[in-house]
């Protein structure tokens, strides 16, 4: 019964946006063709040639990574530490990679070209990685024959494609669907050149004022995002056998531009941000702002962290679920623009709902993703615990006090610590509800859009800084947790 | 004895038919049969953690109290001690305290459980690591708190799935005398599931094979 109810719940939760986007359809507007097919053209040729360039860089990379474990050992250390600098750029939030590439490329090429690198840089990371692992499940052994036989490195690249097109494929359109529903990067970078769908939506919002017909453009883009991910193929998981080594691929081009991502990134946001410091100070007025925004910024992303957190424990305690499983993995999330619009659409006009539904709609637009990162995990490694606990007669909440919380605690809080950091770093959400600058992620924004970049670089260090301190807050929460629970 | 009847499901490679069986209620009844035969599909159906439609498991009247159903009770009021393959025990408590979770669990009353943890304690020799979490535990050690756990709330039967196929070869005797020697103090009956012939030599009064998912002899 409880199971059933907290199902109905997610379900709800889940498809709200979608709910009363239907509930308004009676507000639908006319829609400019050219200006939509405009905009159409623009989202699917940045979507494709960032999905391509994703994959050609995470594809170079690999072929770095390679190198670096053939050098270094497979199993050193320093190895993890790559991996995690390889996902960093996907899970900062975007104004970390904005502010890189618009201090390291003086002027930065607006428009597509920036769009794409841009999506290009947040994204070939995370690629990288996904190959890595699809070539070490699926080719180790092929790998290994083909080393015995002499077969050459361009021969064998020739044969892995025939073994992974169908996971390639279906990578691309996972990029594709990314990058075809962004909407802070083309907003700062299209910079007027290129309006997406996803622009397009904000703008009828936010300047046209225009609600019709940004619901009429939110249900075509919601038709559109249903087809791809209809269209997507899923990845195989068949296995190829157990080999150990991998030699034949590798390449020290690849290895270049490994260190470069992994190192590069890194390493020029710490100089810059840090040499920049002093523009705080120099710009009038810029420093008693932040002070101003600062408290908010910590309220409303720890409030993220919070929701996510009961979120993420209210499905461990029905765990498990395969019905919930099954509707979270298959959800296709909204876009941001069509869940800003969304939101607007509940209680309009009253602004003082204007940070509760911020705070809300972002934890729901991060909700997916944070579960198929990582909770689905953590759930499923329970799963026979759950079992055993319940052959043995446990309650259900026997099971979720004795057994759940203490092993999940700490893992649903470094999840809430992620969320609460994205949180701190979005402004997108932020723009369309909010519109003012209330938060230091929004003055960023203003920085950056008046091309105040040195100053925007400044306070990206403390933004940085609160979302170590909102990290250090979810750790010491799970660590009391833990200990109180034991 | 108990009777379990028209358990039959179909898998995608195959499928177990099992019309009529019957399992001791005093002593040990084992099923034995080779891997792939259906073994722990049988095991997994008994204890409710997989739907079987239609399948019955009838426990005969006692004390006065009617006969059950136990296939339509939920896992837990089935009143079951398990001791699984992977053993599983819970790795954040205690080797103390994943015995008395059995015991909290089915509400056992606090004079009951003192006097059978004294009893396990003494007979499965777990002092030395009692304060241990049972993630530090070795294979032996863990596998002797969850015999203890299955048989802390009082089983109405005791279901083993291959209890000893994580233990060394020298351990594995000792673990079947002592198996042997709680599962008769306590009188409590058990369905054991295995593939290891020398587990039915000492532990089983009944021996059912199973084959492709039929049973061949009783």
């Amino acid at each position: 019964m409880a199971q059933r109810a907290n199902f109905f719940f997610f379900l709800i939760f889940l498809l709200f946006p979608y709910a009363i986007l239907i509930f308004k359809l009676n507000s639908l507007g006319s829609i400019s063709m050219d200006e939509t097919l405009w905009a159409l053209k623009n989202s699917l040729l940045q979507a494709s040639l960032s999905a391509v360039g994703s994959l050609l860089l995470g594809f170079s990379m690999t072929l770095g990574f390679f190198s670096l474990q053939r050098a270094l050992g497979p199993k050193h250390r320093l190895l993890k530490l790559f991996q995690f600098l390889l996902l960093l750029p996907t899970f900062l939030p975007p104004l970390f990679i904005l502010l890189i590439l618009l201090s390291m490329l003086n002027p930065f090429p607006l428009g597509i070209p920036g769009v794409v690198l841009a999506h290009v840089l947040i994204n070939a990371g995370l690629v990288c990685l996904v190959l890595k692992t699809l070539v070490e499940k699926k080719l180790r052994v092929l790998l290994e024959e083909s080393f015995i036989y002499g077969i050459s490195q361009v021969q064998f690249l020739g044969m892995a494609w025939g073994v992974l097109r169908r996971d390639l494929l279906s990578l691309f359109s996972f990029v594709f669907i990314l990058c075809f529903s962004s909407f802070s990067i083309p907003l700062i970078l299209g910079a007027g050149k290129v309006s997406t769908l996803e622009i397009l939506i904000y703008e009828k919002i936010r300047i046209s004022g225009n609600w019709g017909e940004a619901l009429s453009l939110s249900l075509l883009q919601i038709g559109l995002l249903f087809l791809l991910s209809i269209f997507s193929p899923p990845v195989r998981n068949q296995l190829f056998g157990r080999g150990q080594e991998i030699h034949l691929l590798g390449s020290f081009s690849g290895l270049i531009f490994l260190m470069l991502y992994c190192l590069g990134l890194p390493a020029f946001f710490l100089f810059m941000s840090l040499s920049s410091w002093g523009e705080v100070f120099r710009i009038p007025g810029l420093w008693e702002l932040c002070l101003e925004v600062i408290p908010l910024s910590l309220v409303l992303a720890i409030s993220v962290g919070l929701l996510v957190l009961g979120l993420l424990l209210l499905i461990a305690y029905n765990s498990p679920d395969r019905k919930l499983h099954r509707l979270i993995q298959g959800m296709v999330s909204p876009s941001t623009a069509l869940l800003g619009l969304s939101l607007l659409f509940f209680y309009p006009g009253d602004p003082s709902w204007n940070l509760g539904r911020w705070v809300f709609g972002f934890s729901y637009l991060i909700f997916a993703s944070l579960y198929r990162w990582s909770w689905d995990q953590e759930l499923s490694g329970l799963e026979n615990q759950i079992y055993v606990a319940e052959t043995l007669g446990a309650s259900r909440s026997l099971i979720f006090r004795e057994i759940l919380f203490p092993q999940l605690i700490e893992p649903a809080c470094r999840i809430a610590a992620v969320a609460s950091l994205w949180a701190l770093g979005d402004f997108a959400l932020g723009k369309i509800l909010i519109g003012k600058t209330l938060t230091l992620s929004l003055v960023i924004e203003s920085l950056m859009a008046s091309y105040r970049i040195q100053a925007a670089l400044s306070l990206l260090a403390l933004l940085f800084l609160m979302g170590s301190f909102c990290y250090l807050l979810f750790w010491s929460l799970a660590y009391v947790s833990r200990r109180t629970s034991q | 004895m108990s009777v379990v009847e028209h358990l039959n499901k179909n898998y995608e490679s195959f499928k177990i038919e099992i019309p009529h069986w019957e399992i001791l209620d005093q002593g040990v009844t084992a099923l034995w049969g080779p891997s792939g035969s259906g073994k722990t599909s049988v095991f997994r159906i008994l204890l409710g953690l997989e739907s079987c439609p239609g399948f019955k498991w009838i426990w005969p009247q006692q004390a006065g109290k009617p006969s059950l159903d136990l296939a339509t009770l939920p896992v837990a009021q089935k009143y079951l001690g398990v001791v699984f393959q992977s053993i599983d025990l819970f790795p954040h408590l205690t080797a103390e305290k994943n015995i008395l979770f059995a015991a909290t669990a089915r509400k056992v009353a606090s004079d009951q459980v003192e006097e059978r943890m004294l009893h396990l304690r003494k007979k499965l020799r777990l002092d030395s690591f009692f304060s241990r979490r049972a993630e530090l535990l070795s294979g032996g050690e863990k596998q002797r708190v969850a015999l203890a756990r299955a048989l802390m709330s009082f089983p109405r039967m005791l279901l083993l799935d291959e209890p000893f196929s994580a233990l060394d070869e020298n351990l594995k005797m000792e673990a079947r005398q002592y198996v042997k020697e709680l599962l008769r103090e306590t009188q409590t009956p058990a369905l054991l599931i295995t593939h290891d012939e020398r587990d039915i030599q000492v532990l089983a009064d009944k021996v059912t094979k199973i084959e492709h998912g039929q049973l061949l002899s009783s």
